[in-house]
């Protein structure tokens, strides 16, 4: 009987502690960008791709734009304004040289992705965010949101391409 | 009158032939190409849909490395960085663009403009024992026409009759199991 009990209040203790494990990472994991309150969706580093791109400048990055089923499904079929539910991550890595490539090329020719600076999502819910055109916008760095002034810059700048519902990158040939 | 209406309807009836046929050939069939005695496209059917391993450019062509499932998740589990190999059935993609500048992007960013080639890696220890486990094949795209066509001896990497086209370059790094990429982190 007192062994029993034991057992009971162990397997309460443990499982008290797991729920808290799960609360504790999914607030790390989940925390919500200001203005928008996106999260960063689970398991988007896996999402199909939609296109590539590399930009100099300031940003010099290397950068990969993929996309949940529904965003790909629209951007294979054209399908515009995209459908409530799609959601666009735009992943970009630091655009470093690659030595080990290079030894076989002969000449610096070859880039690849190295660190992670942040990861971008575009989150379509026509009512939602309806004052922004349809769209929702988040920034991310090592799962930590960026501050509102940074979310306040994204509409403006997508705003004037609505020709593609305000979606910079095309899908890639 | 009447054979002269026949030719004409044999006529008609024979340039519509032609062009169905041009049509079915400018609708090629990627899936039916094959590198003598190598790789054949089929073999990576669904390529489009796999995940992304990293971004990359190269000599000035942009490029995505794509893996199906027993790729990406070999990579998550720390393969090639904690010594073991790749499984078999393990496959790539890296597709090239020729690139274009988006001038009125914020950015100028660089994009994809036209497909360039699309490389293929598959990891089956057996079959490709004398190519470090690895089968290789390169499929060129003619922009224009629309079309495929394997690599050759004149390409870039030359690809002979067989599987090796990436095996003497891809030696180098024969401690990461004959793979350059390394898995982007997020």
């Amino acid at each position: 009987m007192r062994w029993s009990a034991c057992l009971l209040g162990t397997v309460v203790a443990l499982s008290a502690a797991l729920v808290y494990l799960a609360r504790a990472s999914e607030s790390t994991q989940g925390a919500a960008a200001p203005i928008f309150g996106v999260r960063i969706p689970p398991g988007y580093r896996d999402w199909k791709l939609i296109s590539v791109a590399h930009e100099e400048g300031n940003n010099n990055d290397l950068r990969a734009v993929l996309g949940n089923d529904i965003a790909v499904q629209a951007f294979r079929e054209g399908k515009l304004p995209f459908p409530d539910g799609s959601i666009i991550a735009r992943v970009a890595w630091r655009y470093v040289p690659s030595e080990e490539n290079n030894k076989v090329f002969g000449r610096p020719q070859s880039f690849v992705a190295g660190e992670p600076i942040n990861v971008q999502f575009m989150v379509k819910d026509s009512k939602k965010y309806a004052t922004t055109g349809g769209w929702g916008f988040a920034q991310f760095k090592d799962g930590t949101p960026a501050d509102e002034t940074i979310h306040k810059t994204c509409f403006p700048c997508h705003q004037p391409f609505k020709a593609g519902d305000i979606v910079f990158t095309h899908y890639s040939p | 009158m009447k054979s002269k209406a026949k030719l004409m309807i044999a006529g008609i009836t024979a340039a519509l032939a032609v062009a169905a046929a041009g049509a079915a050939v400018s609708a090629q069939d990627k899936y039916t190409l094959k590198v003598p005695n190598g790789l054949a496209f089929s073999e990576f059917k669904g390529y489009e849909d796999w995940s992304a391993i990293a971004v990359s450019q190269n000599n000035g062509l942009l490029a995505v490395i794509l893996g199906n499932p027993a790729m990406i998740e070999a990579f998550k589990a720390g393969i090639p960085g904690n010594g073991k190999p790749f499984p078999d059935g393990a496959k790539m993609a890296k597709i090239h663009w020729n690139p274009k500048t988006n001038e009125t992007y914020p950015g100028q960013p660089l994009g994809p403009n036209t497909l360039h080639d699309i490389d293929f890696m598959v990891k089956d220890s057996k079959r490709f024992a004398d190519s470090g486990g690895w089968g290789y094949a390169e499929f060129e795209y003619d922009n224009a026409a629309a079309t495929f066509r394997p690599g050759g001896a004149t390409d870039k990497p030359p690809q002979g009759n067989d599987a090796k086209c990436g095996a003497a370059c891809h030696t180098i790094v024969a401690k990461k199991d004959y793979v350059f990429t390394e898995y982007g982190k997020r």
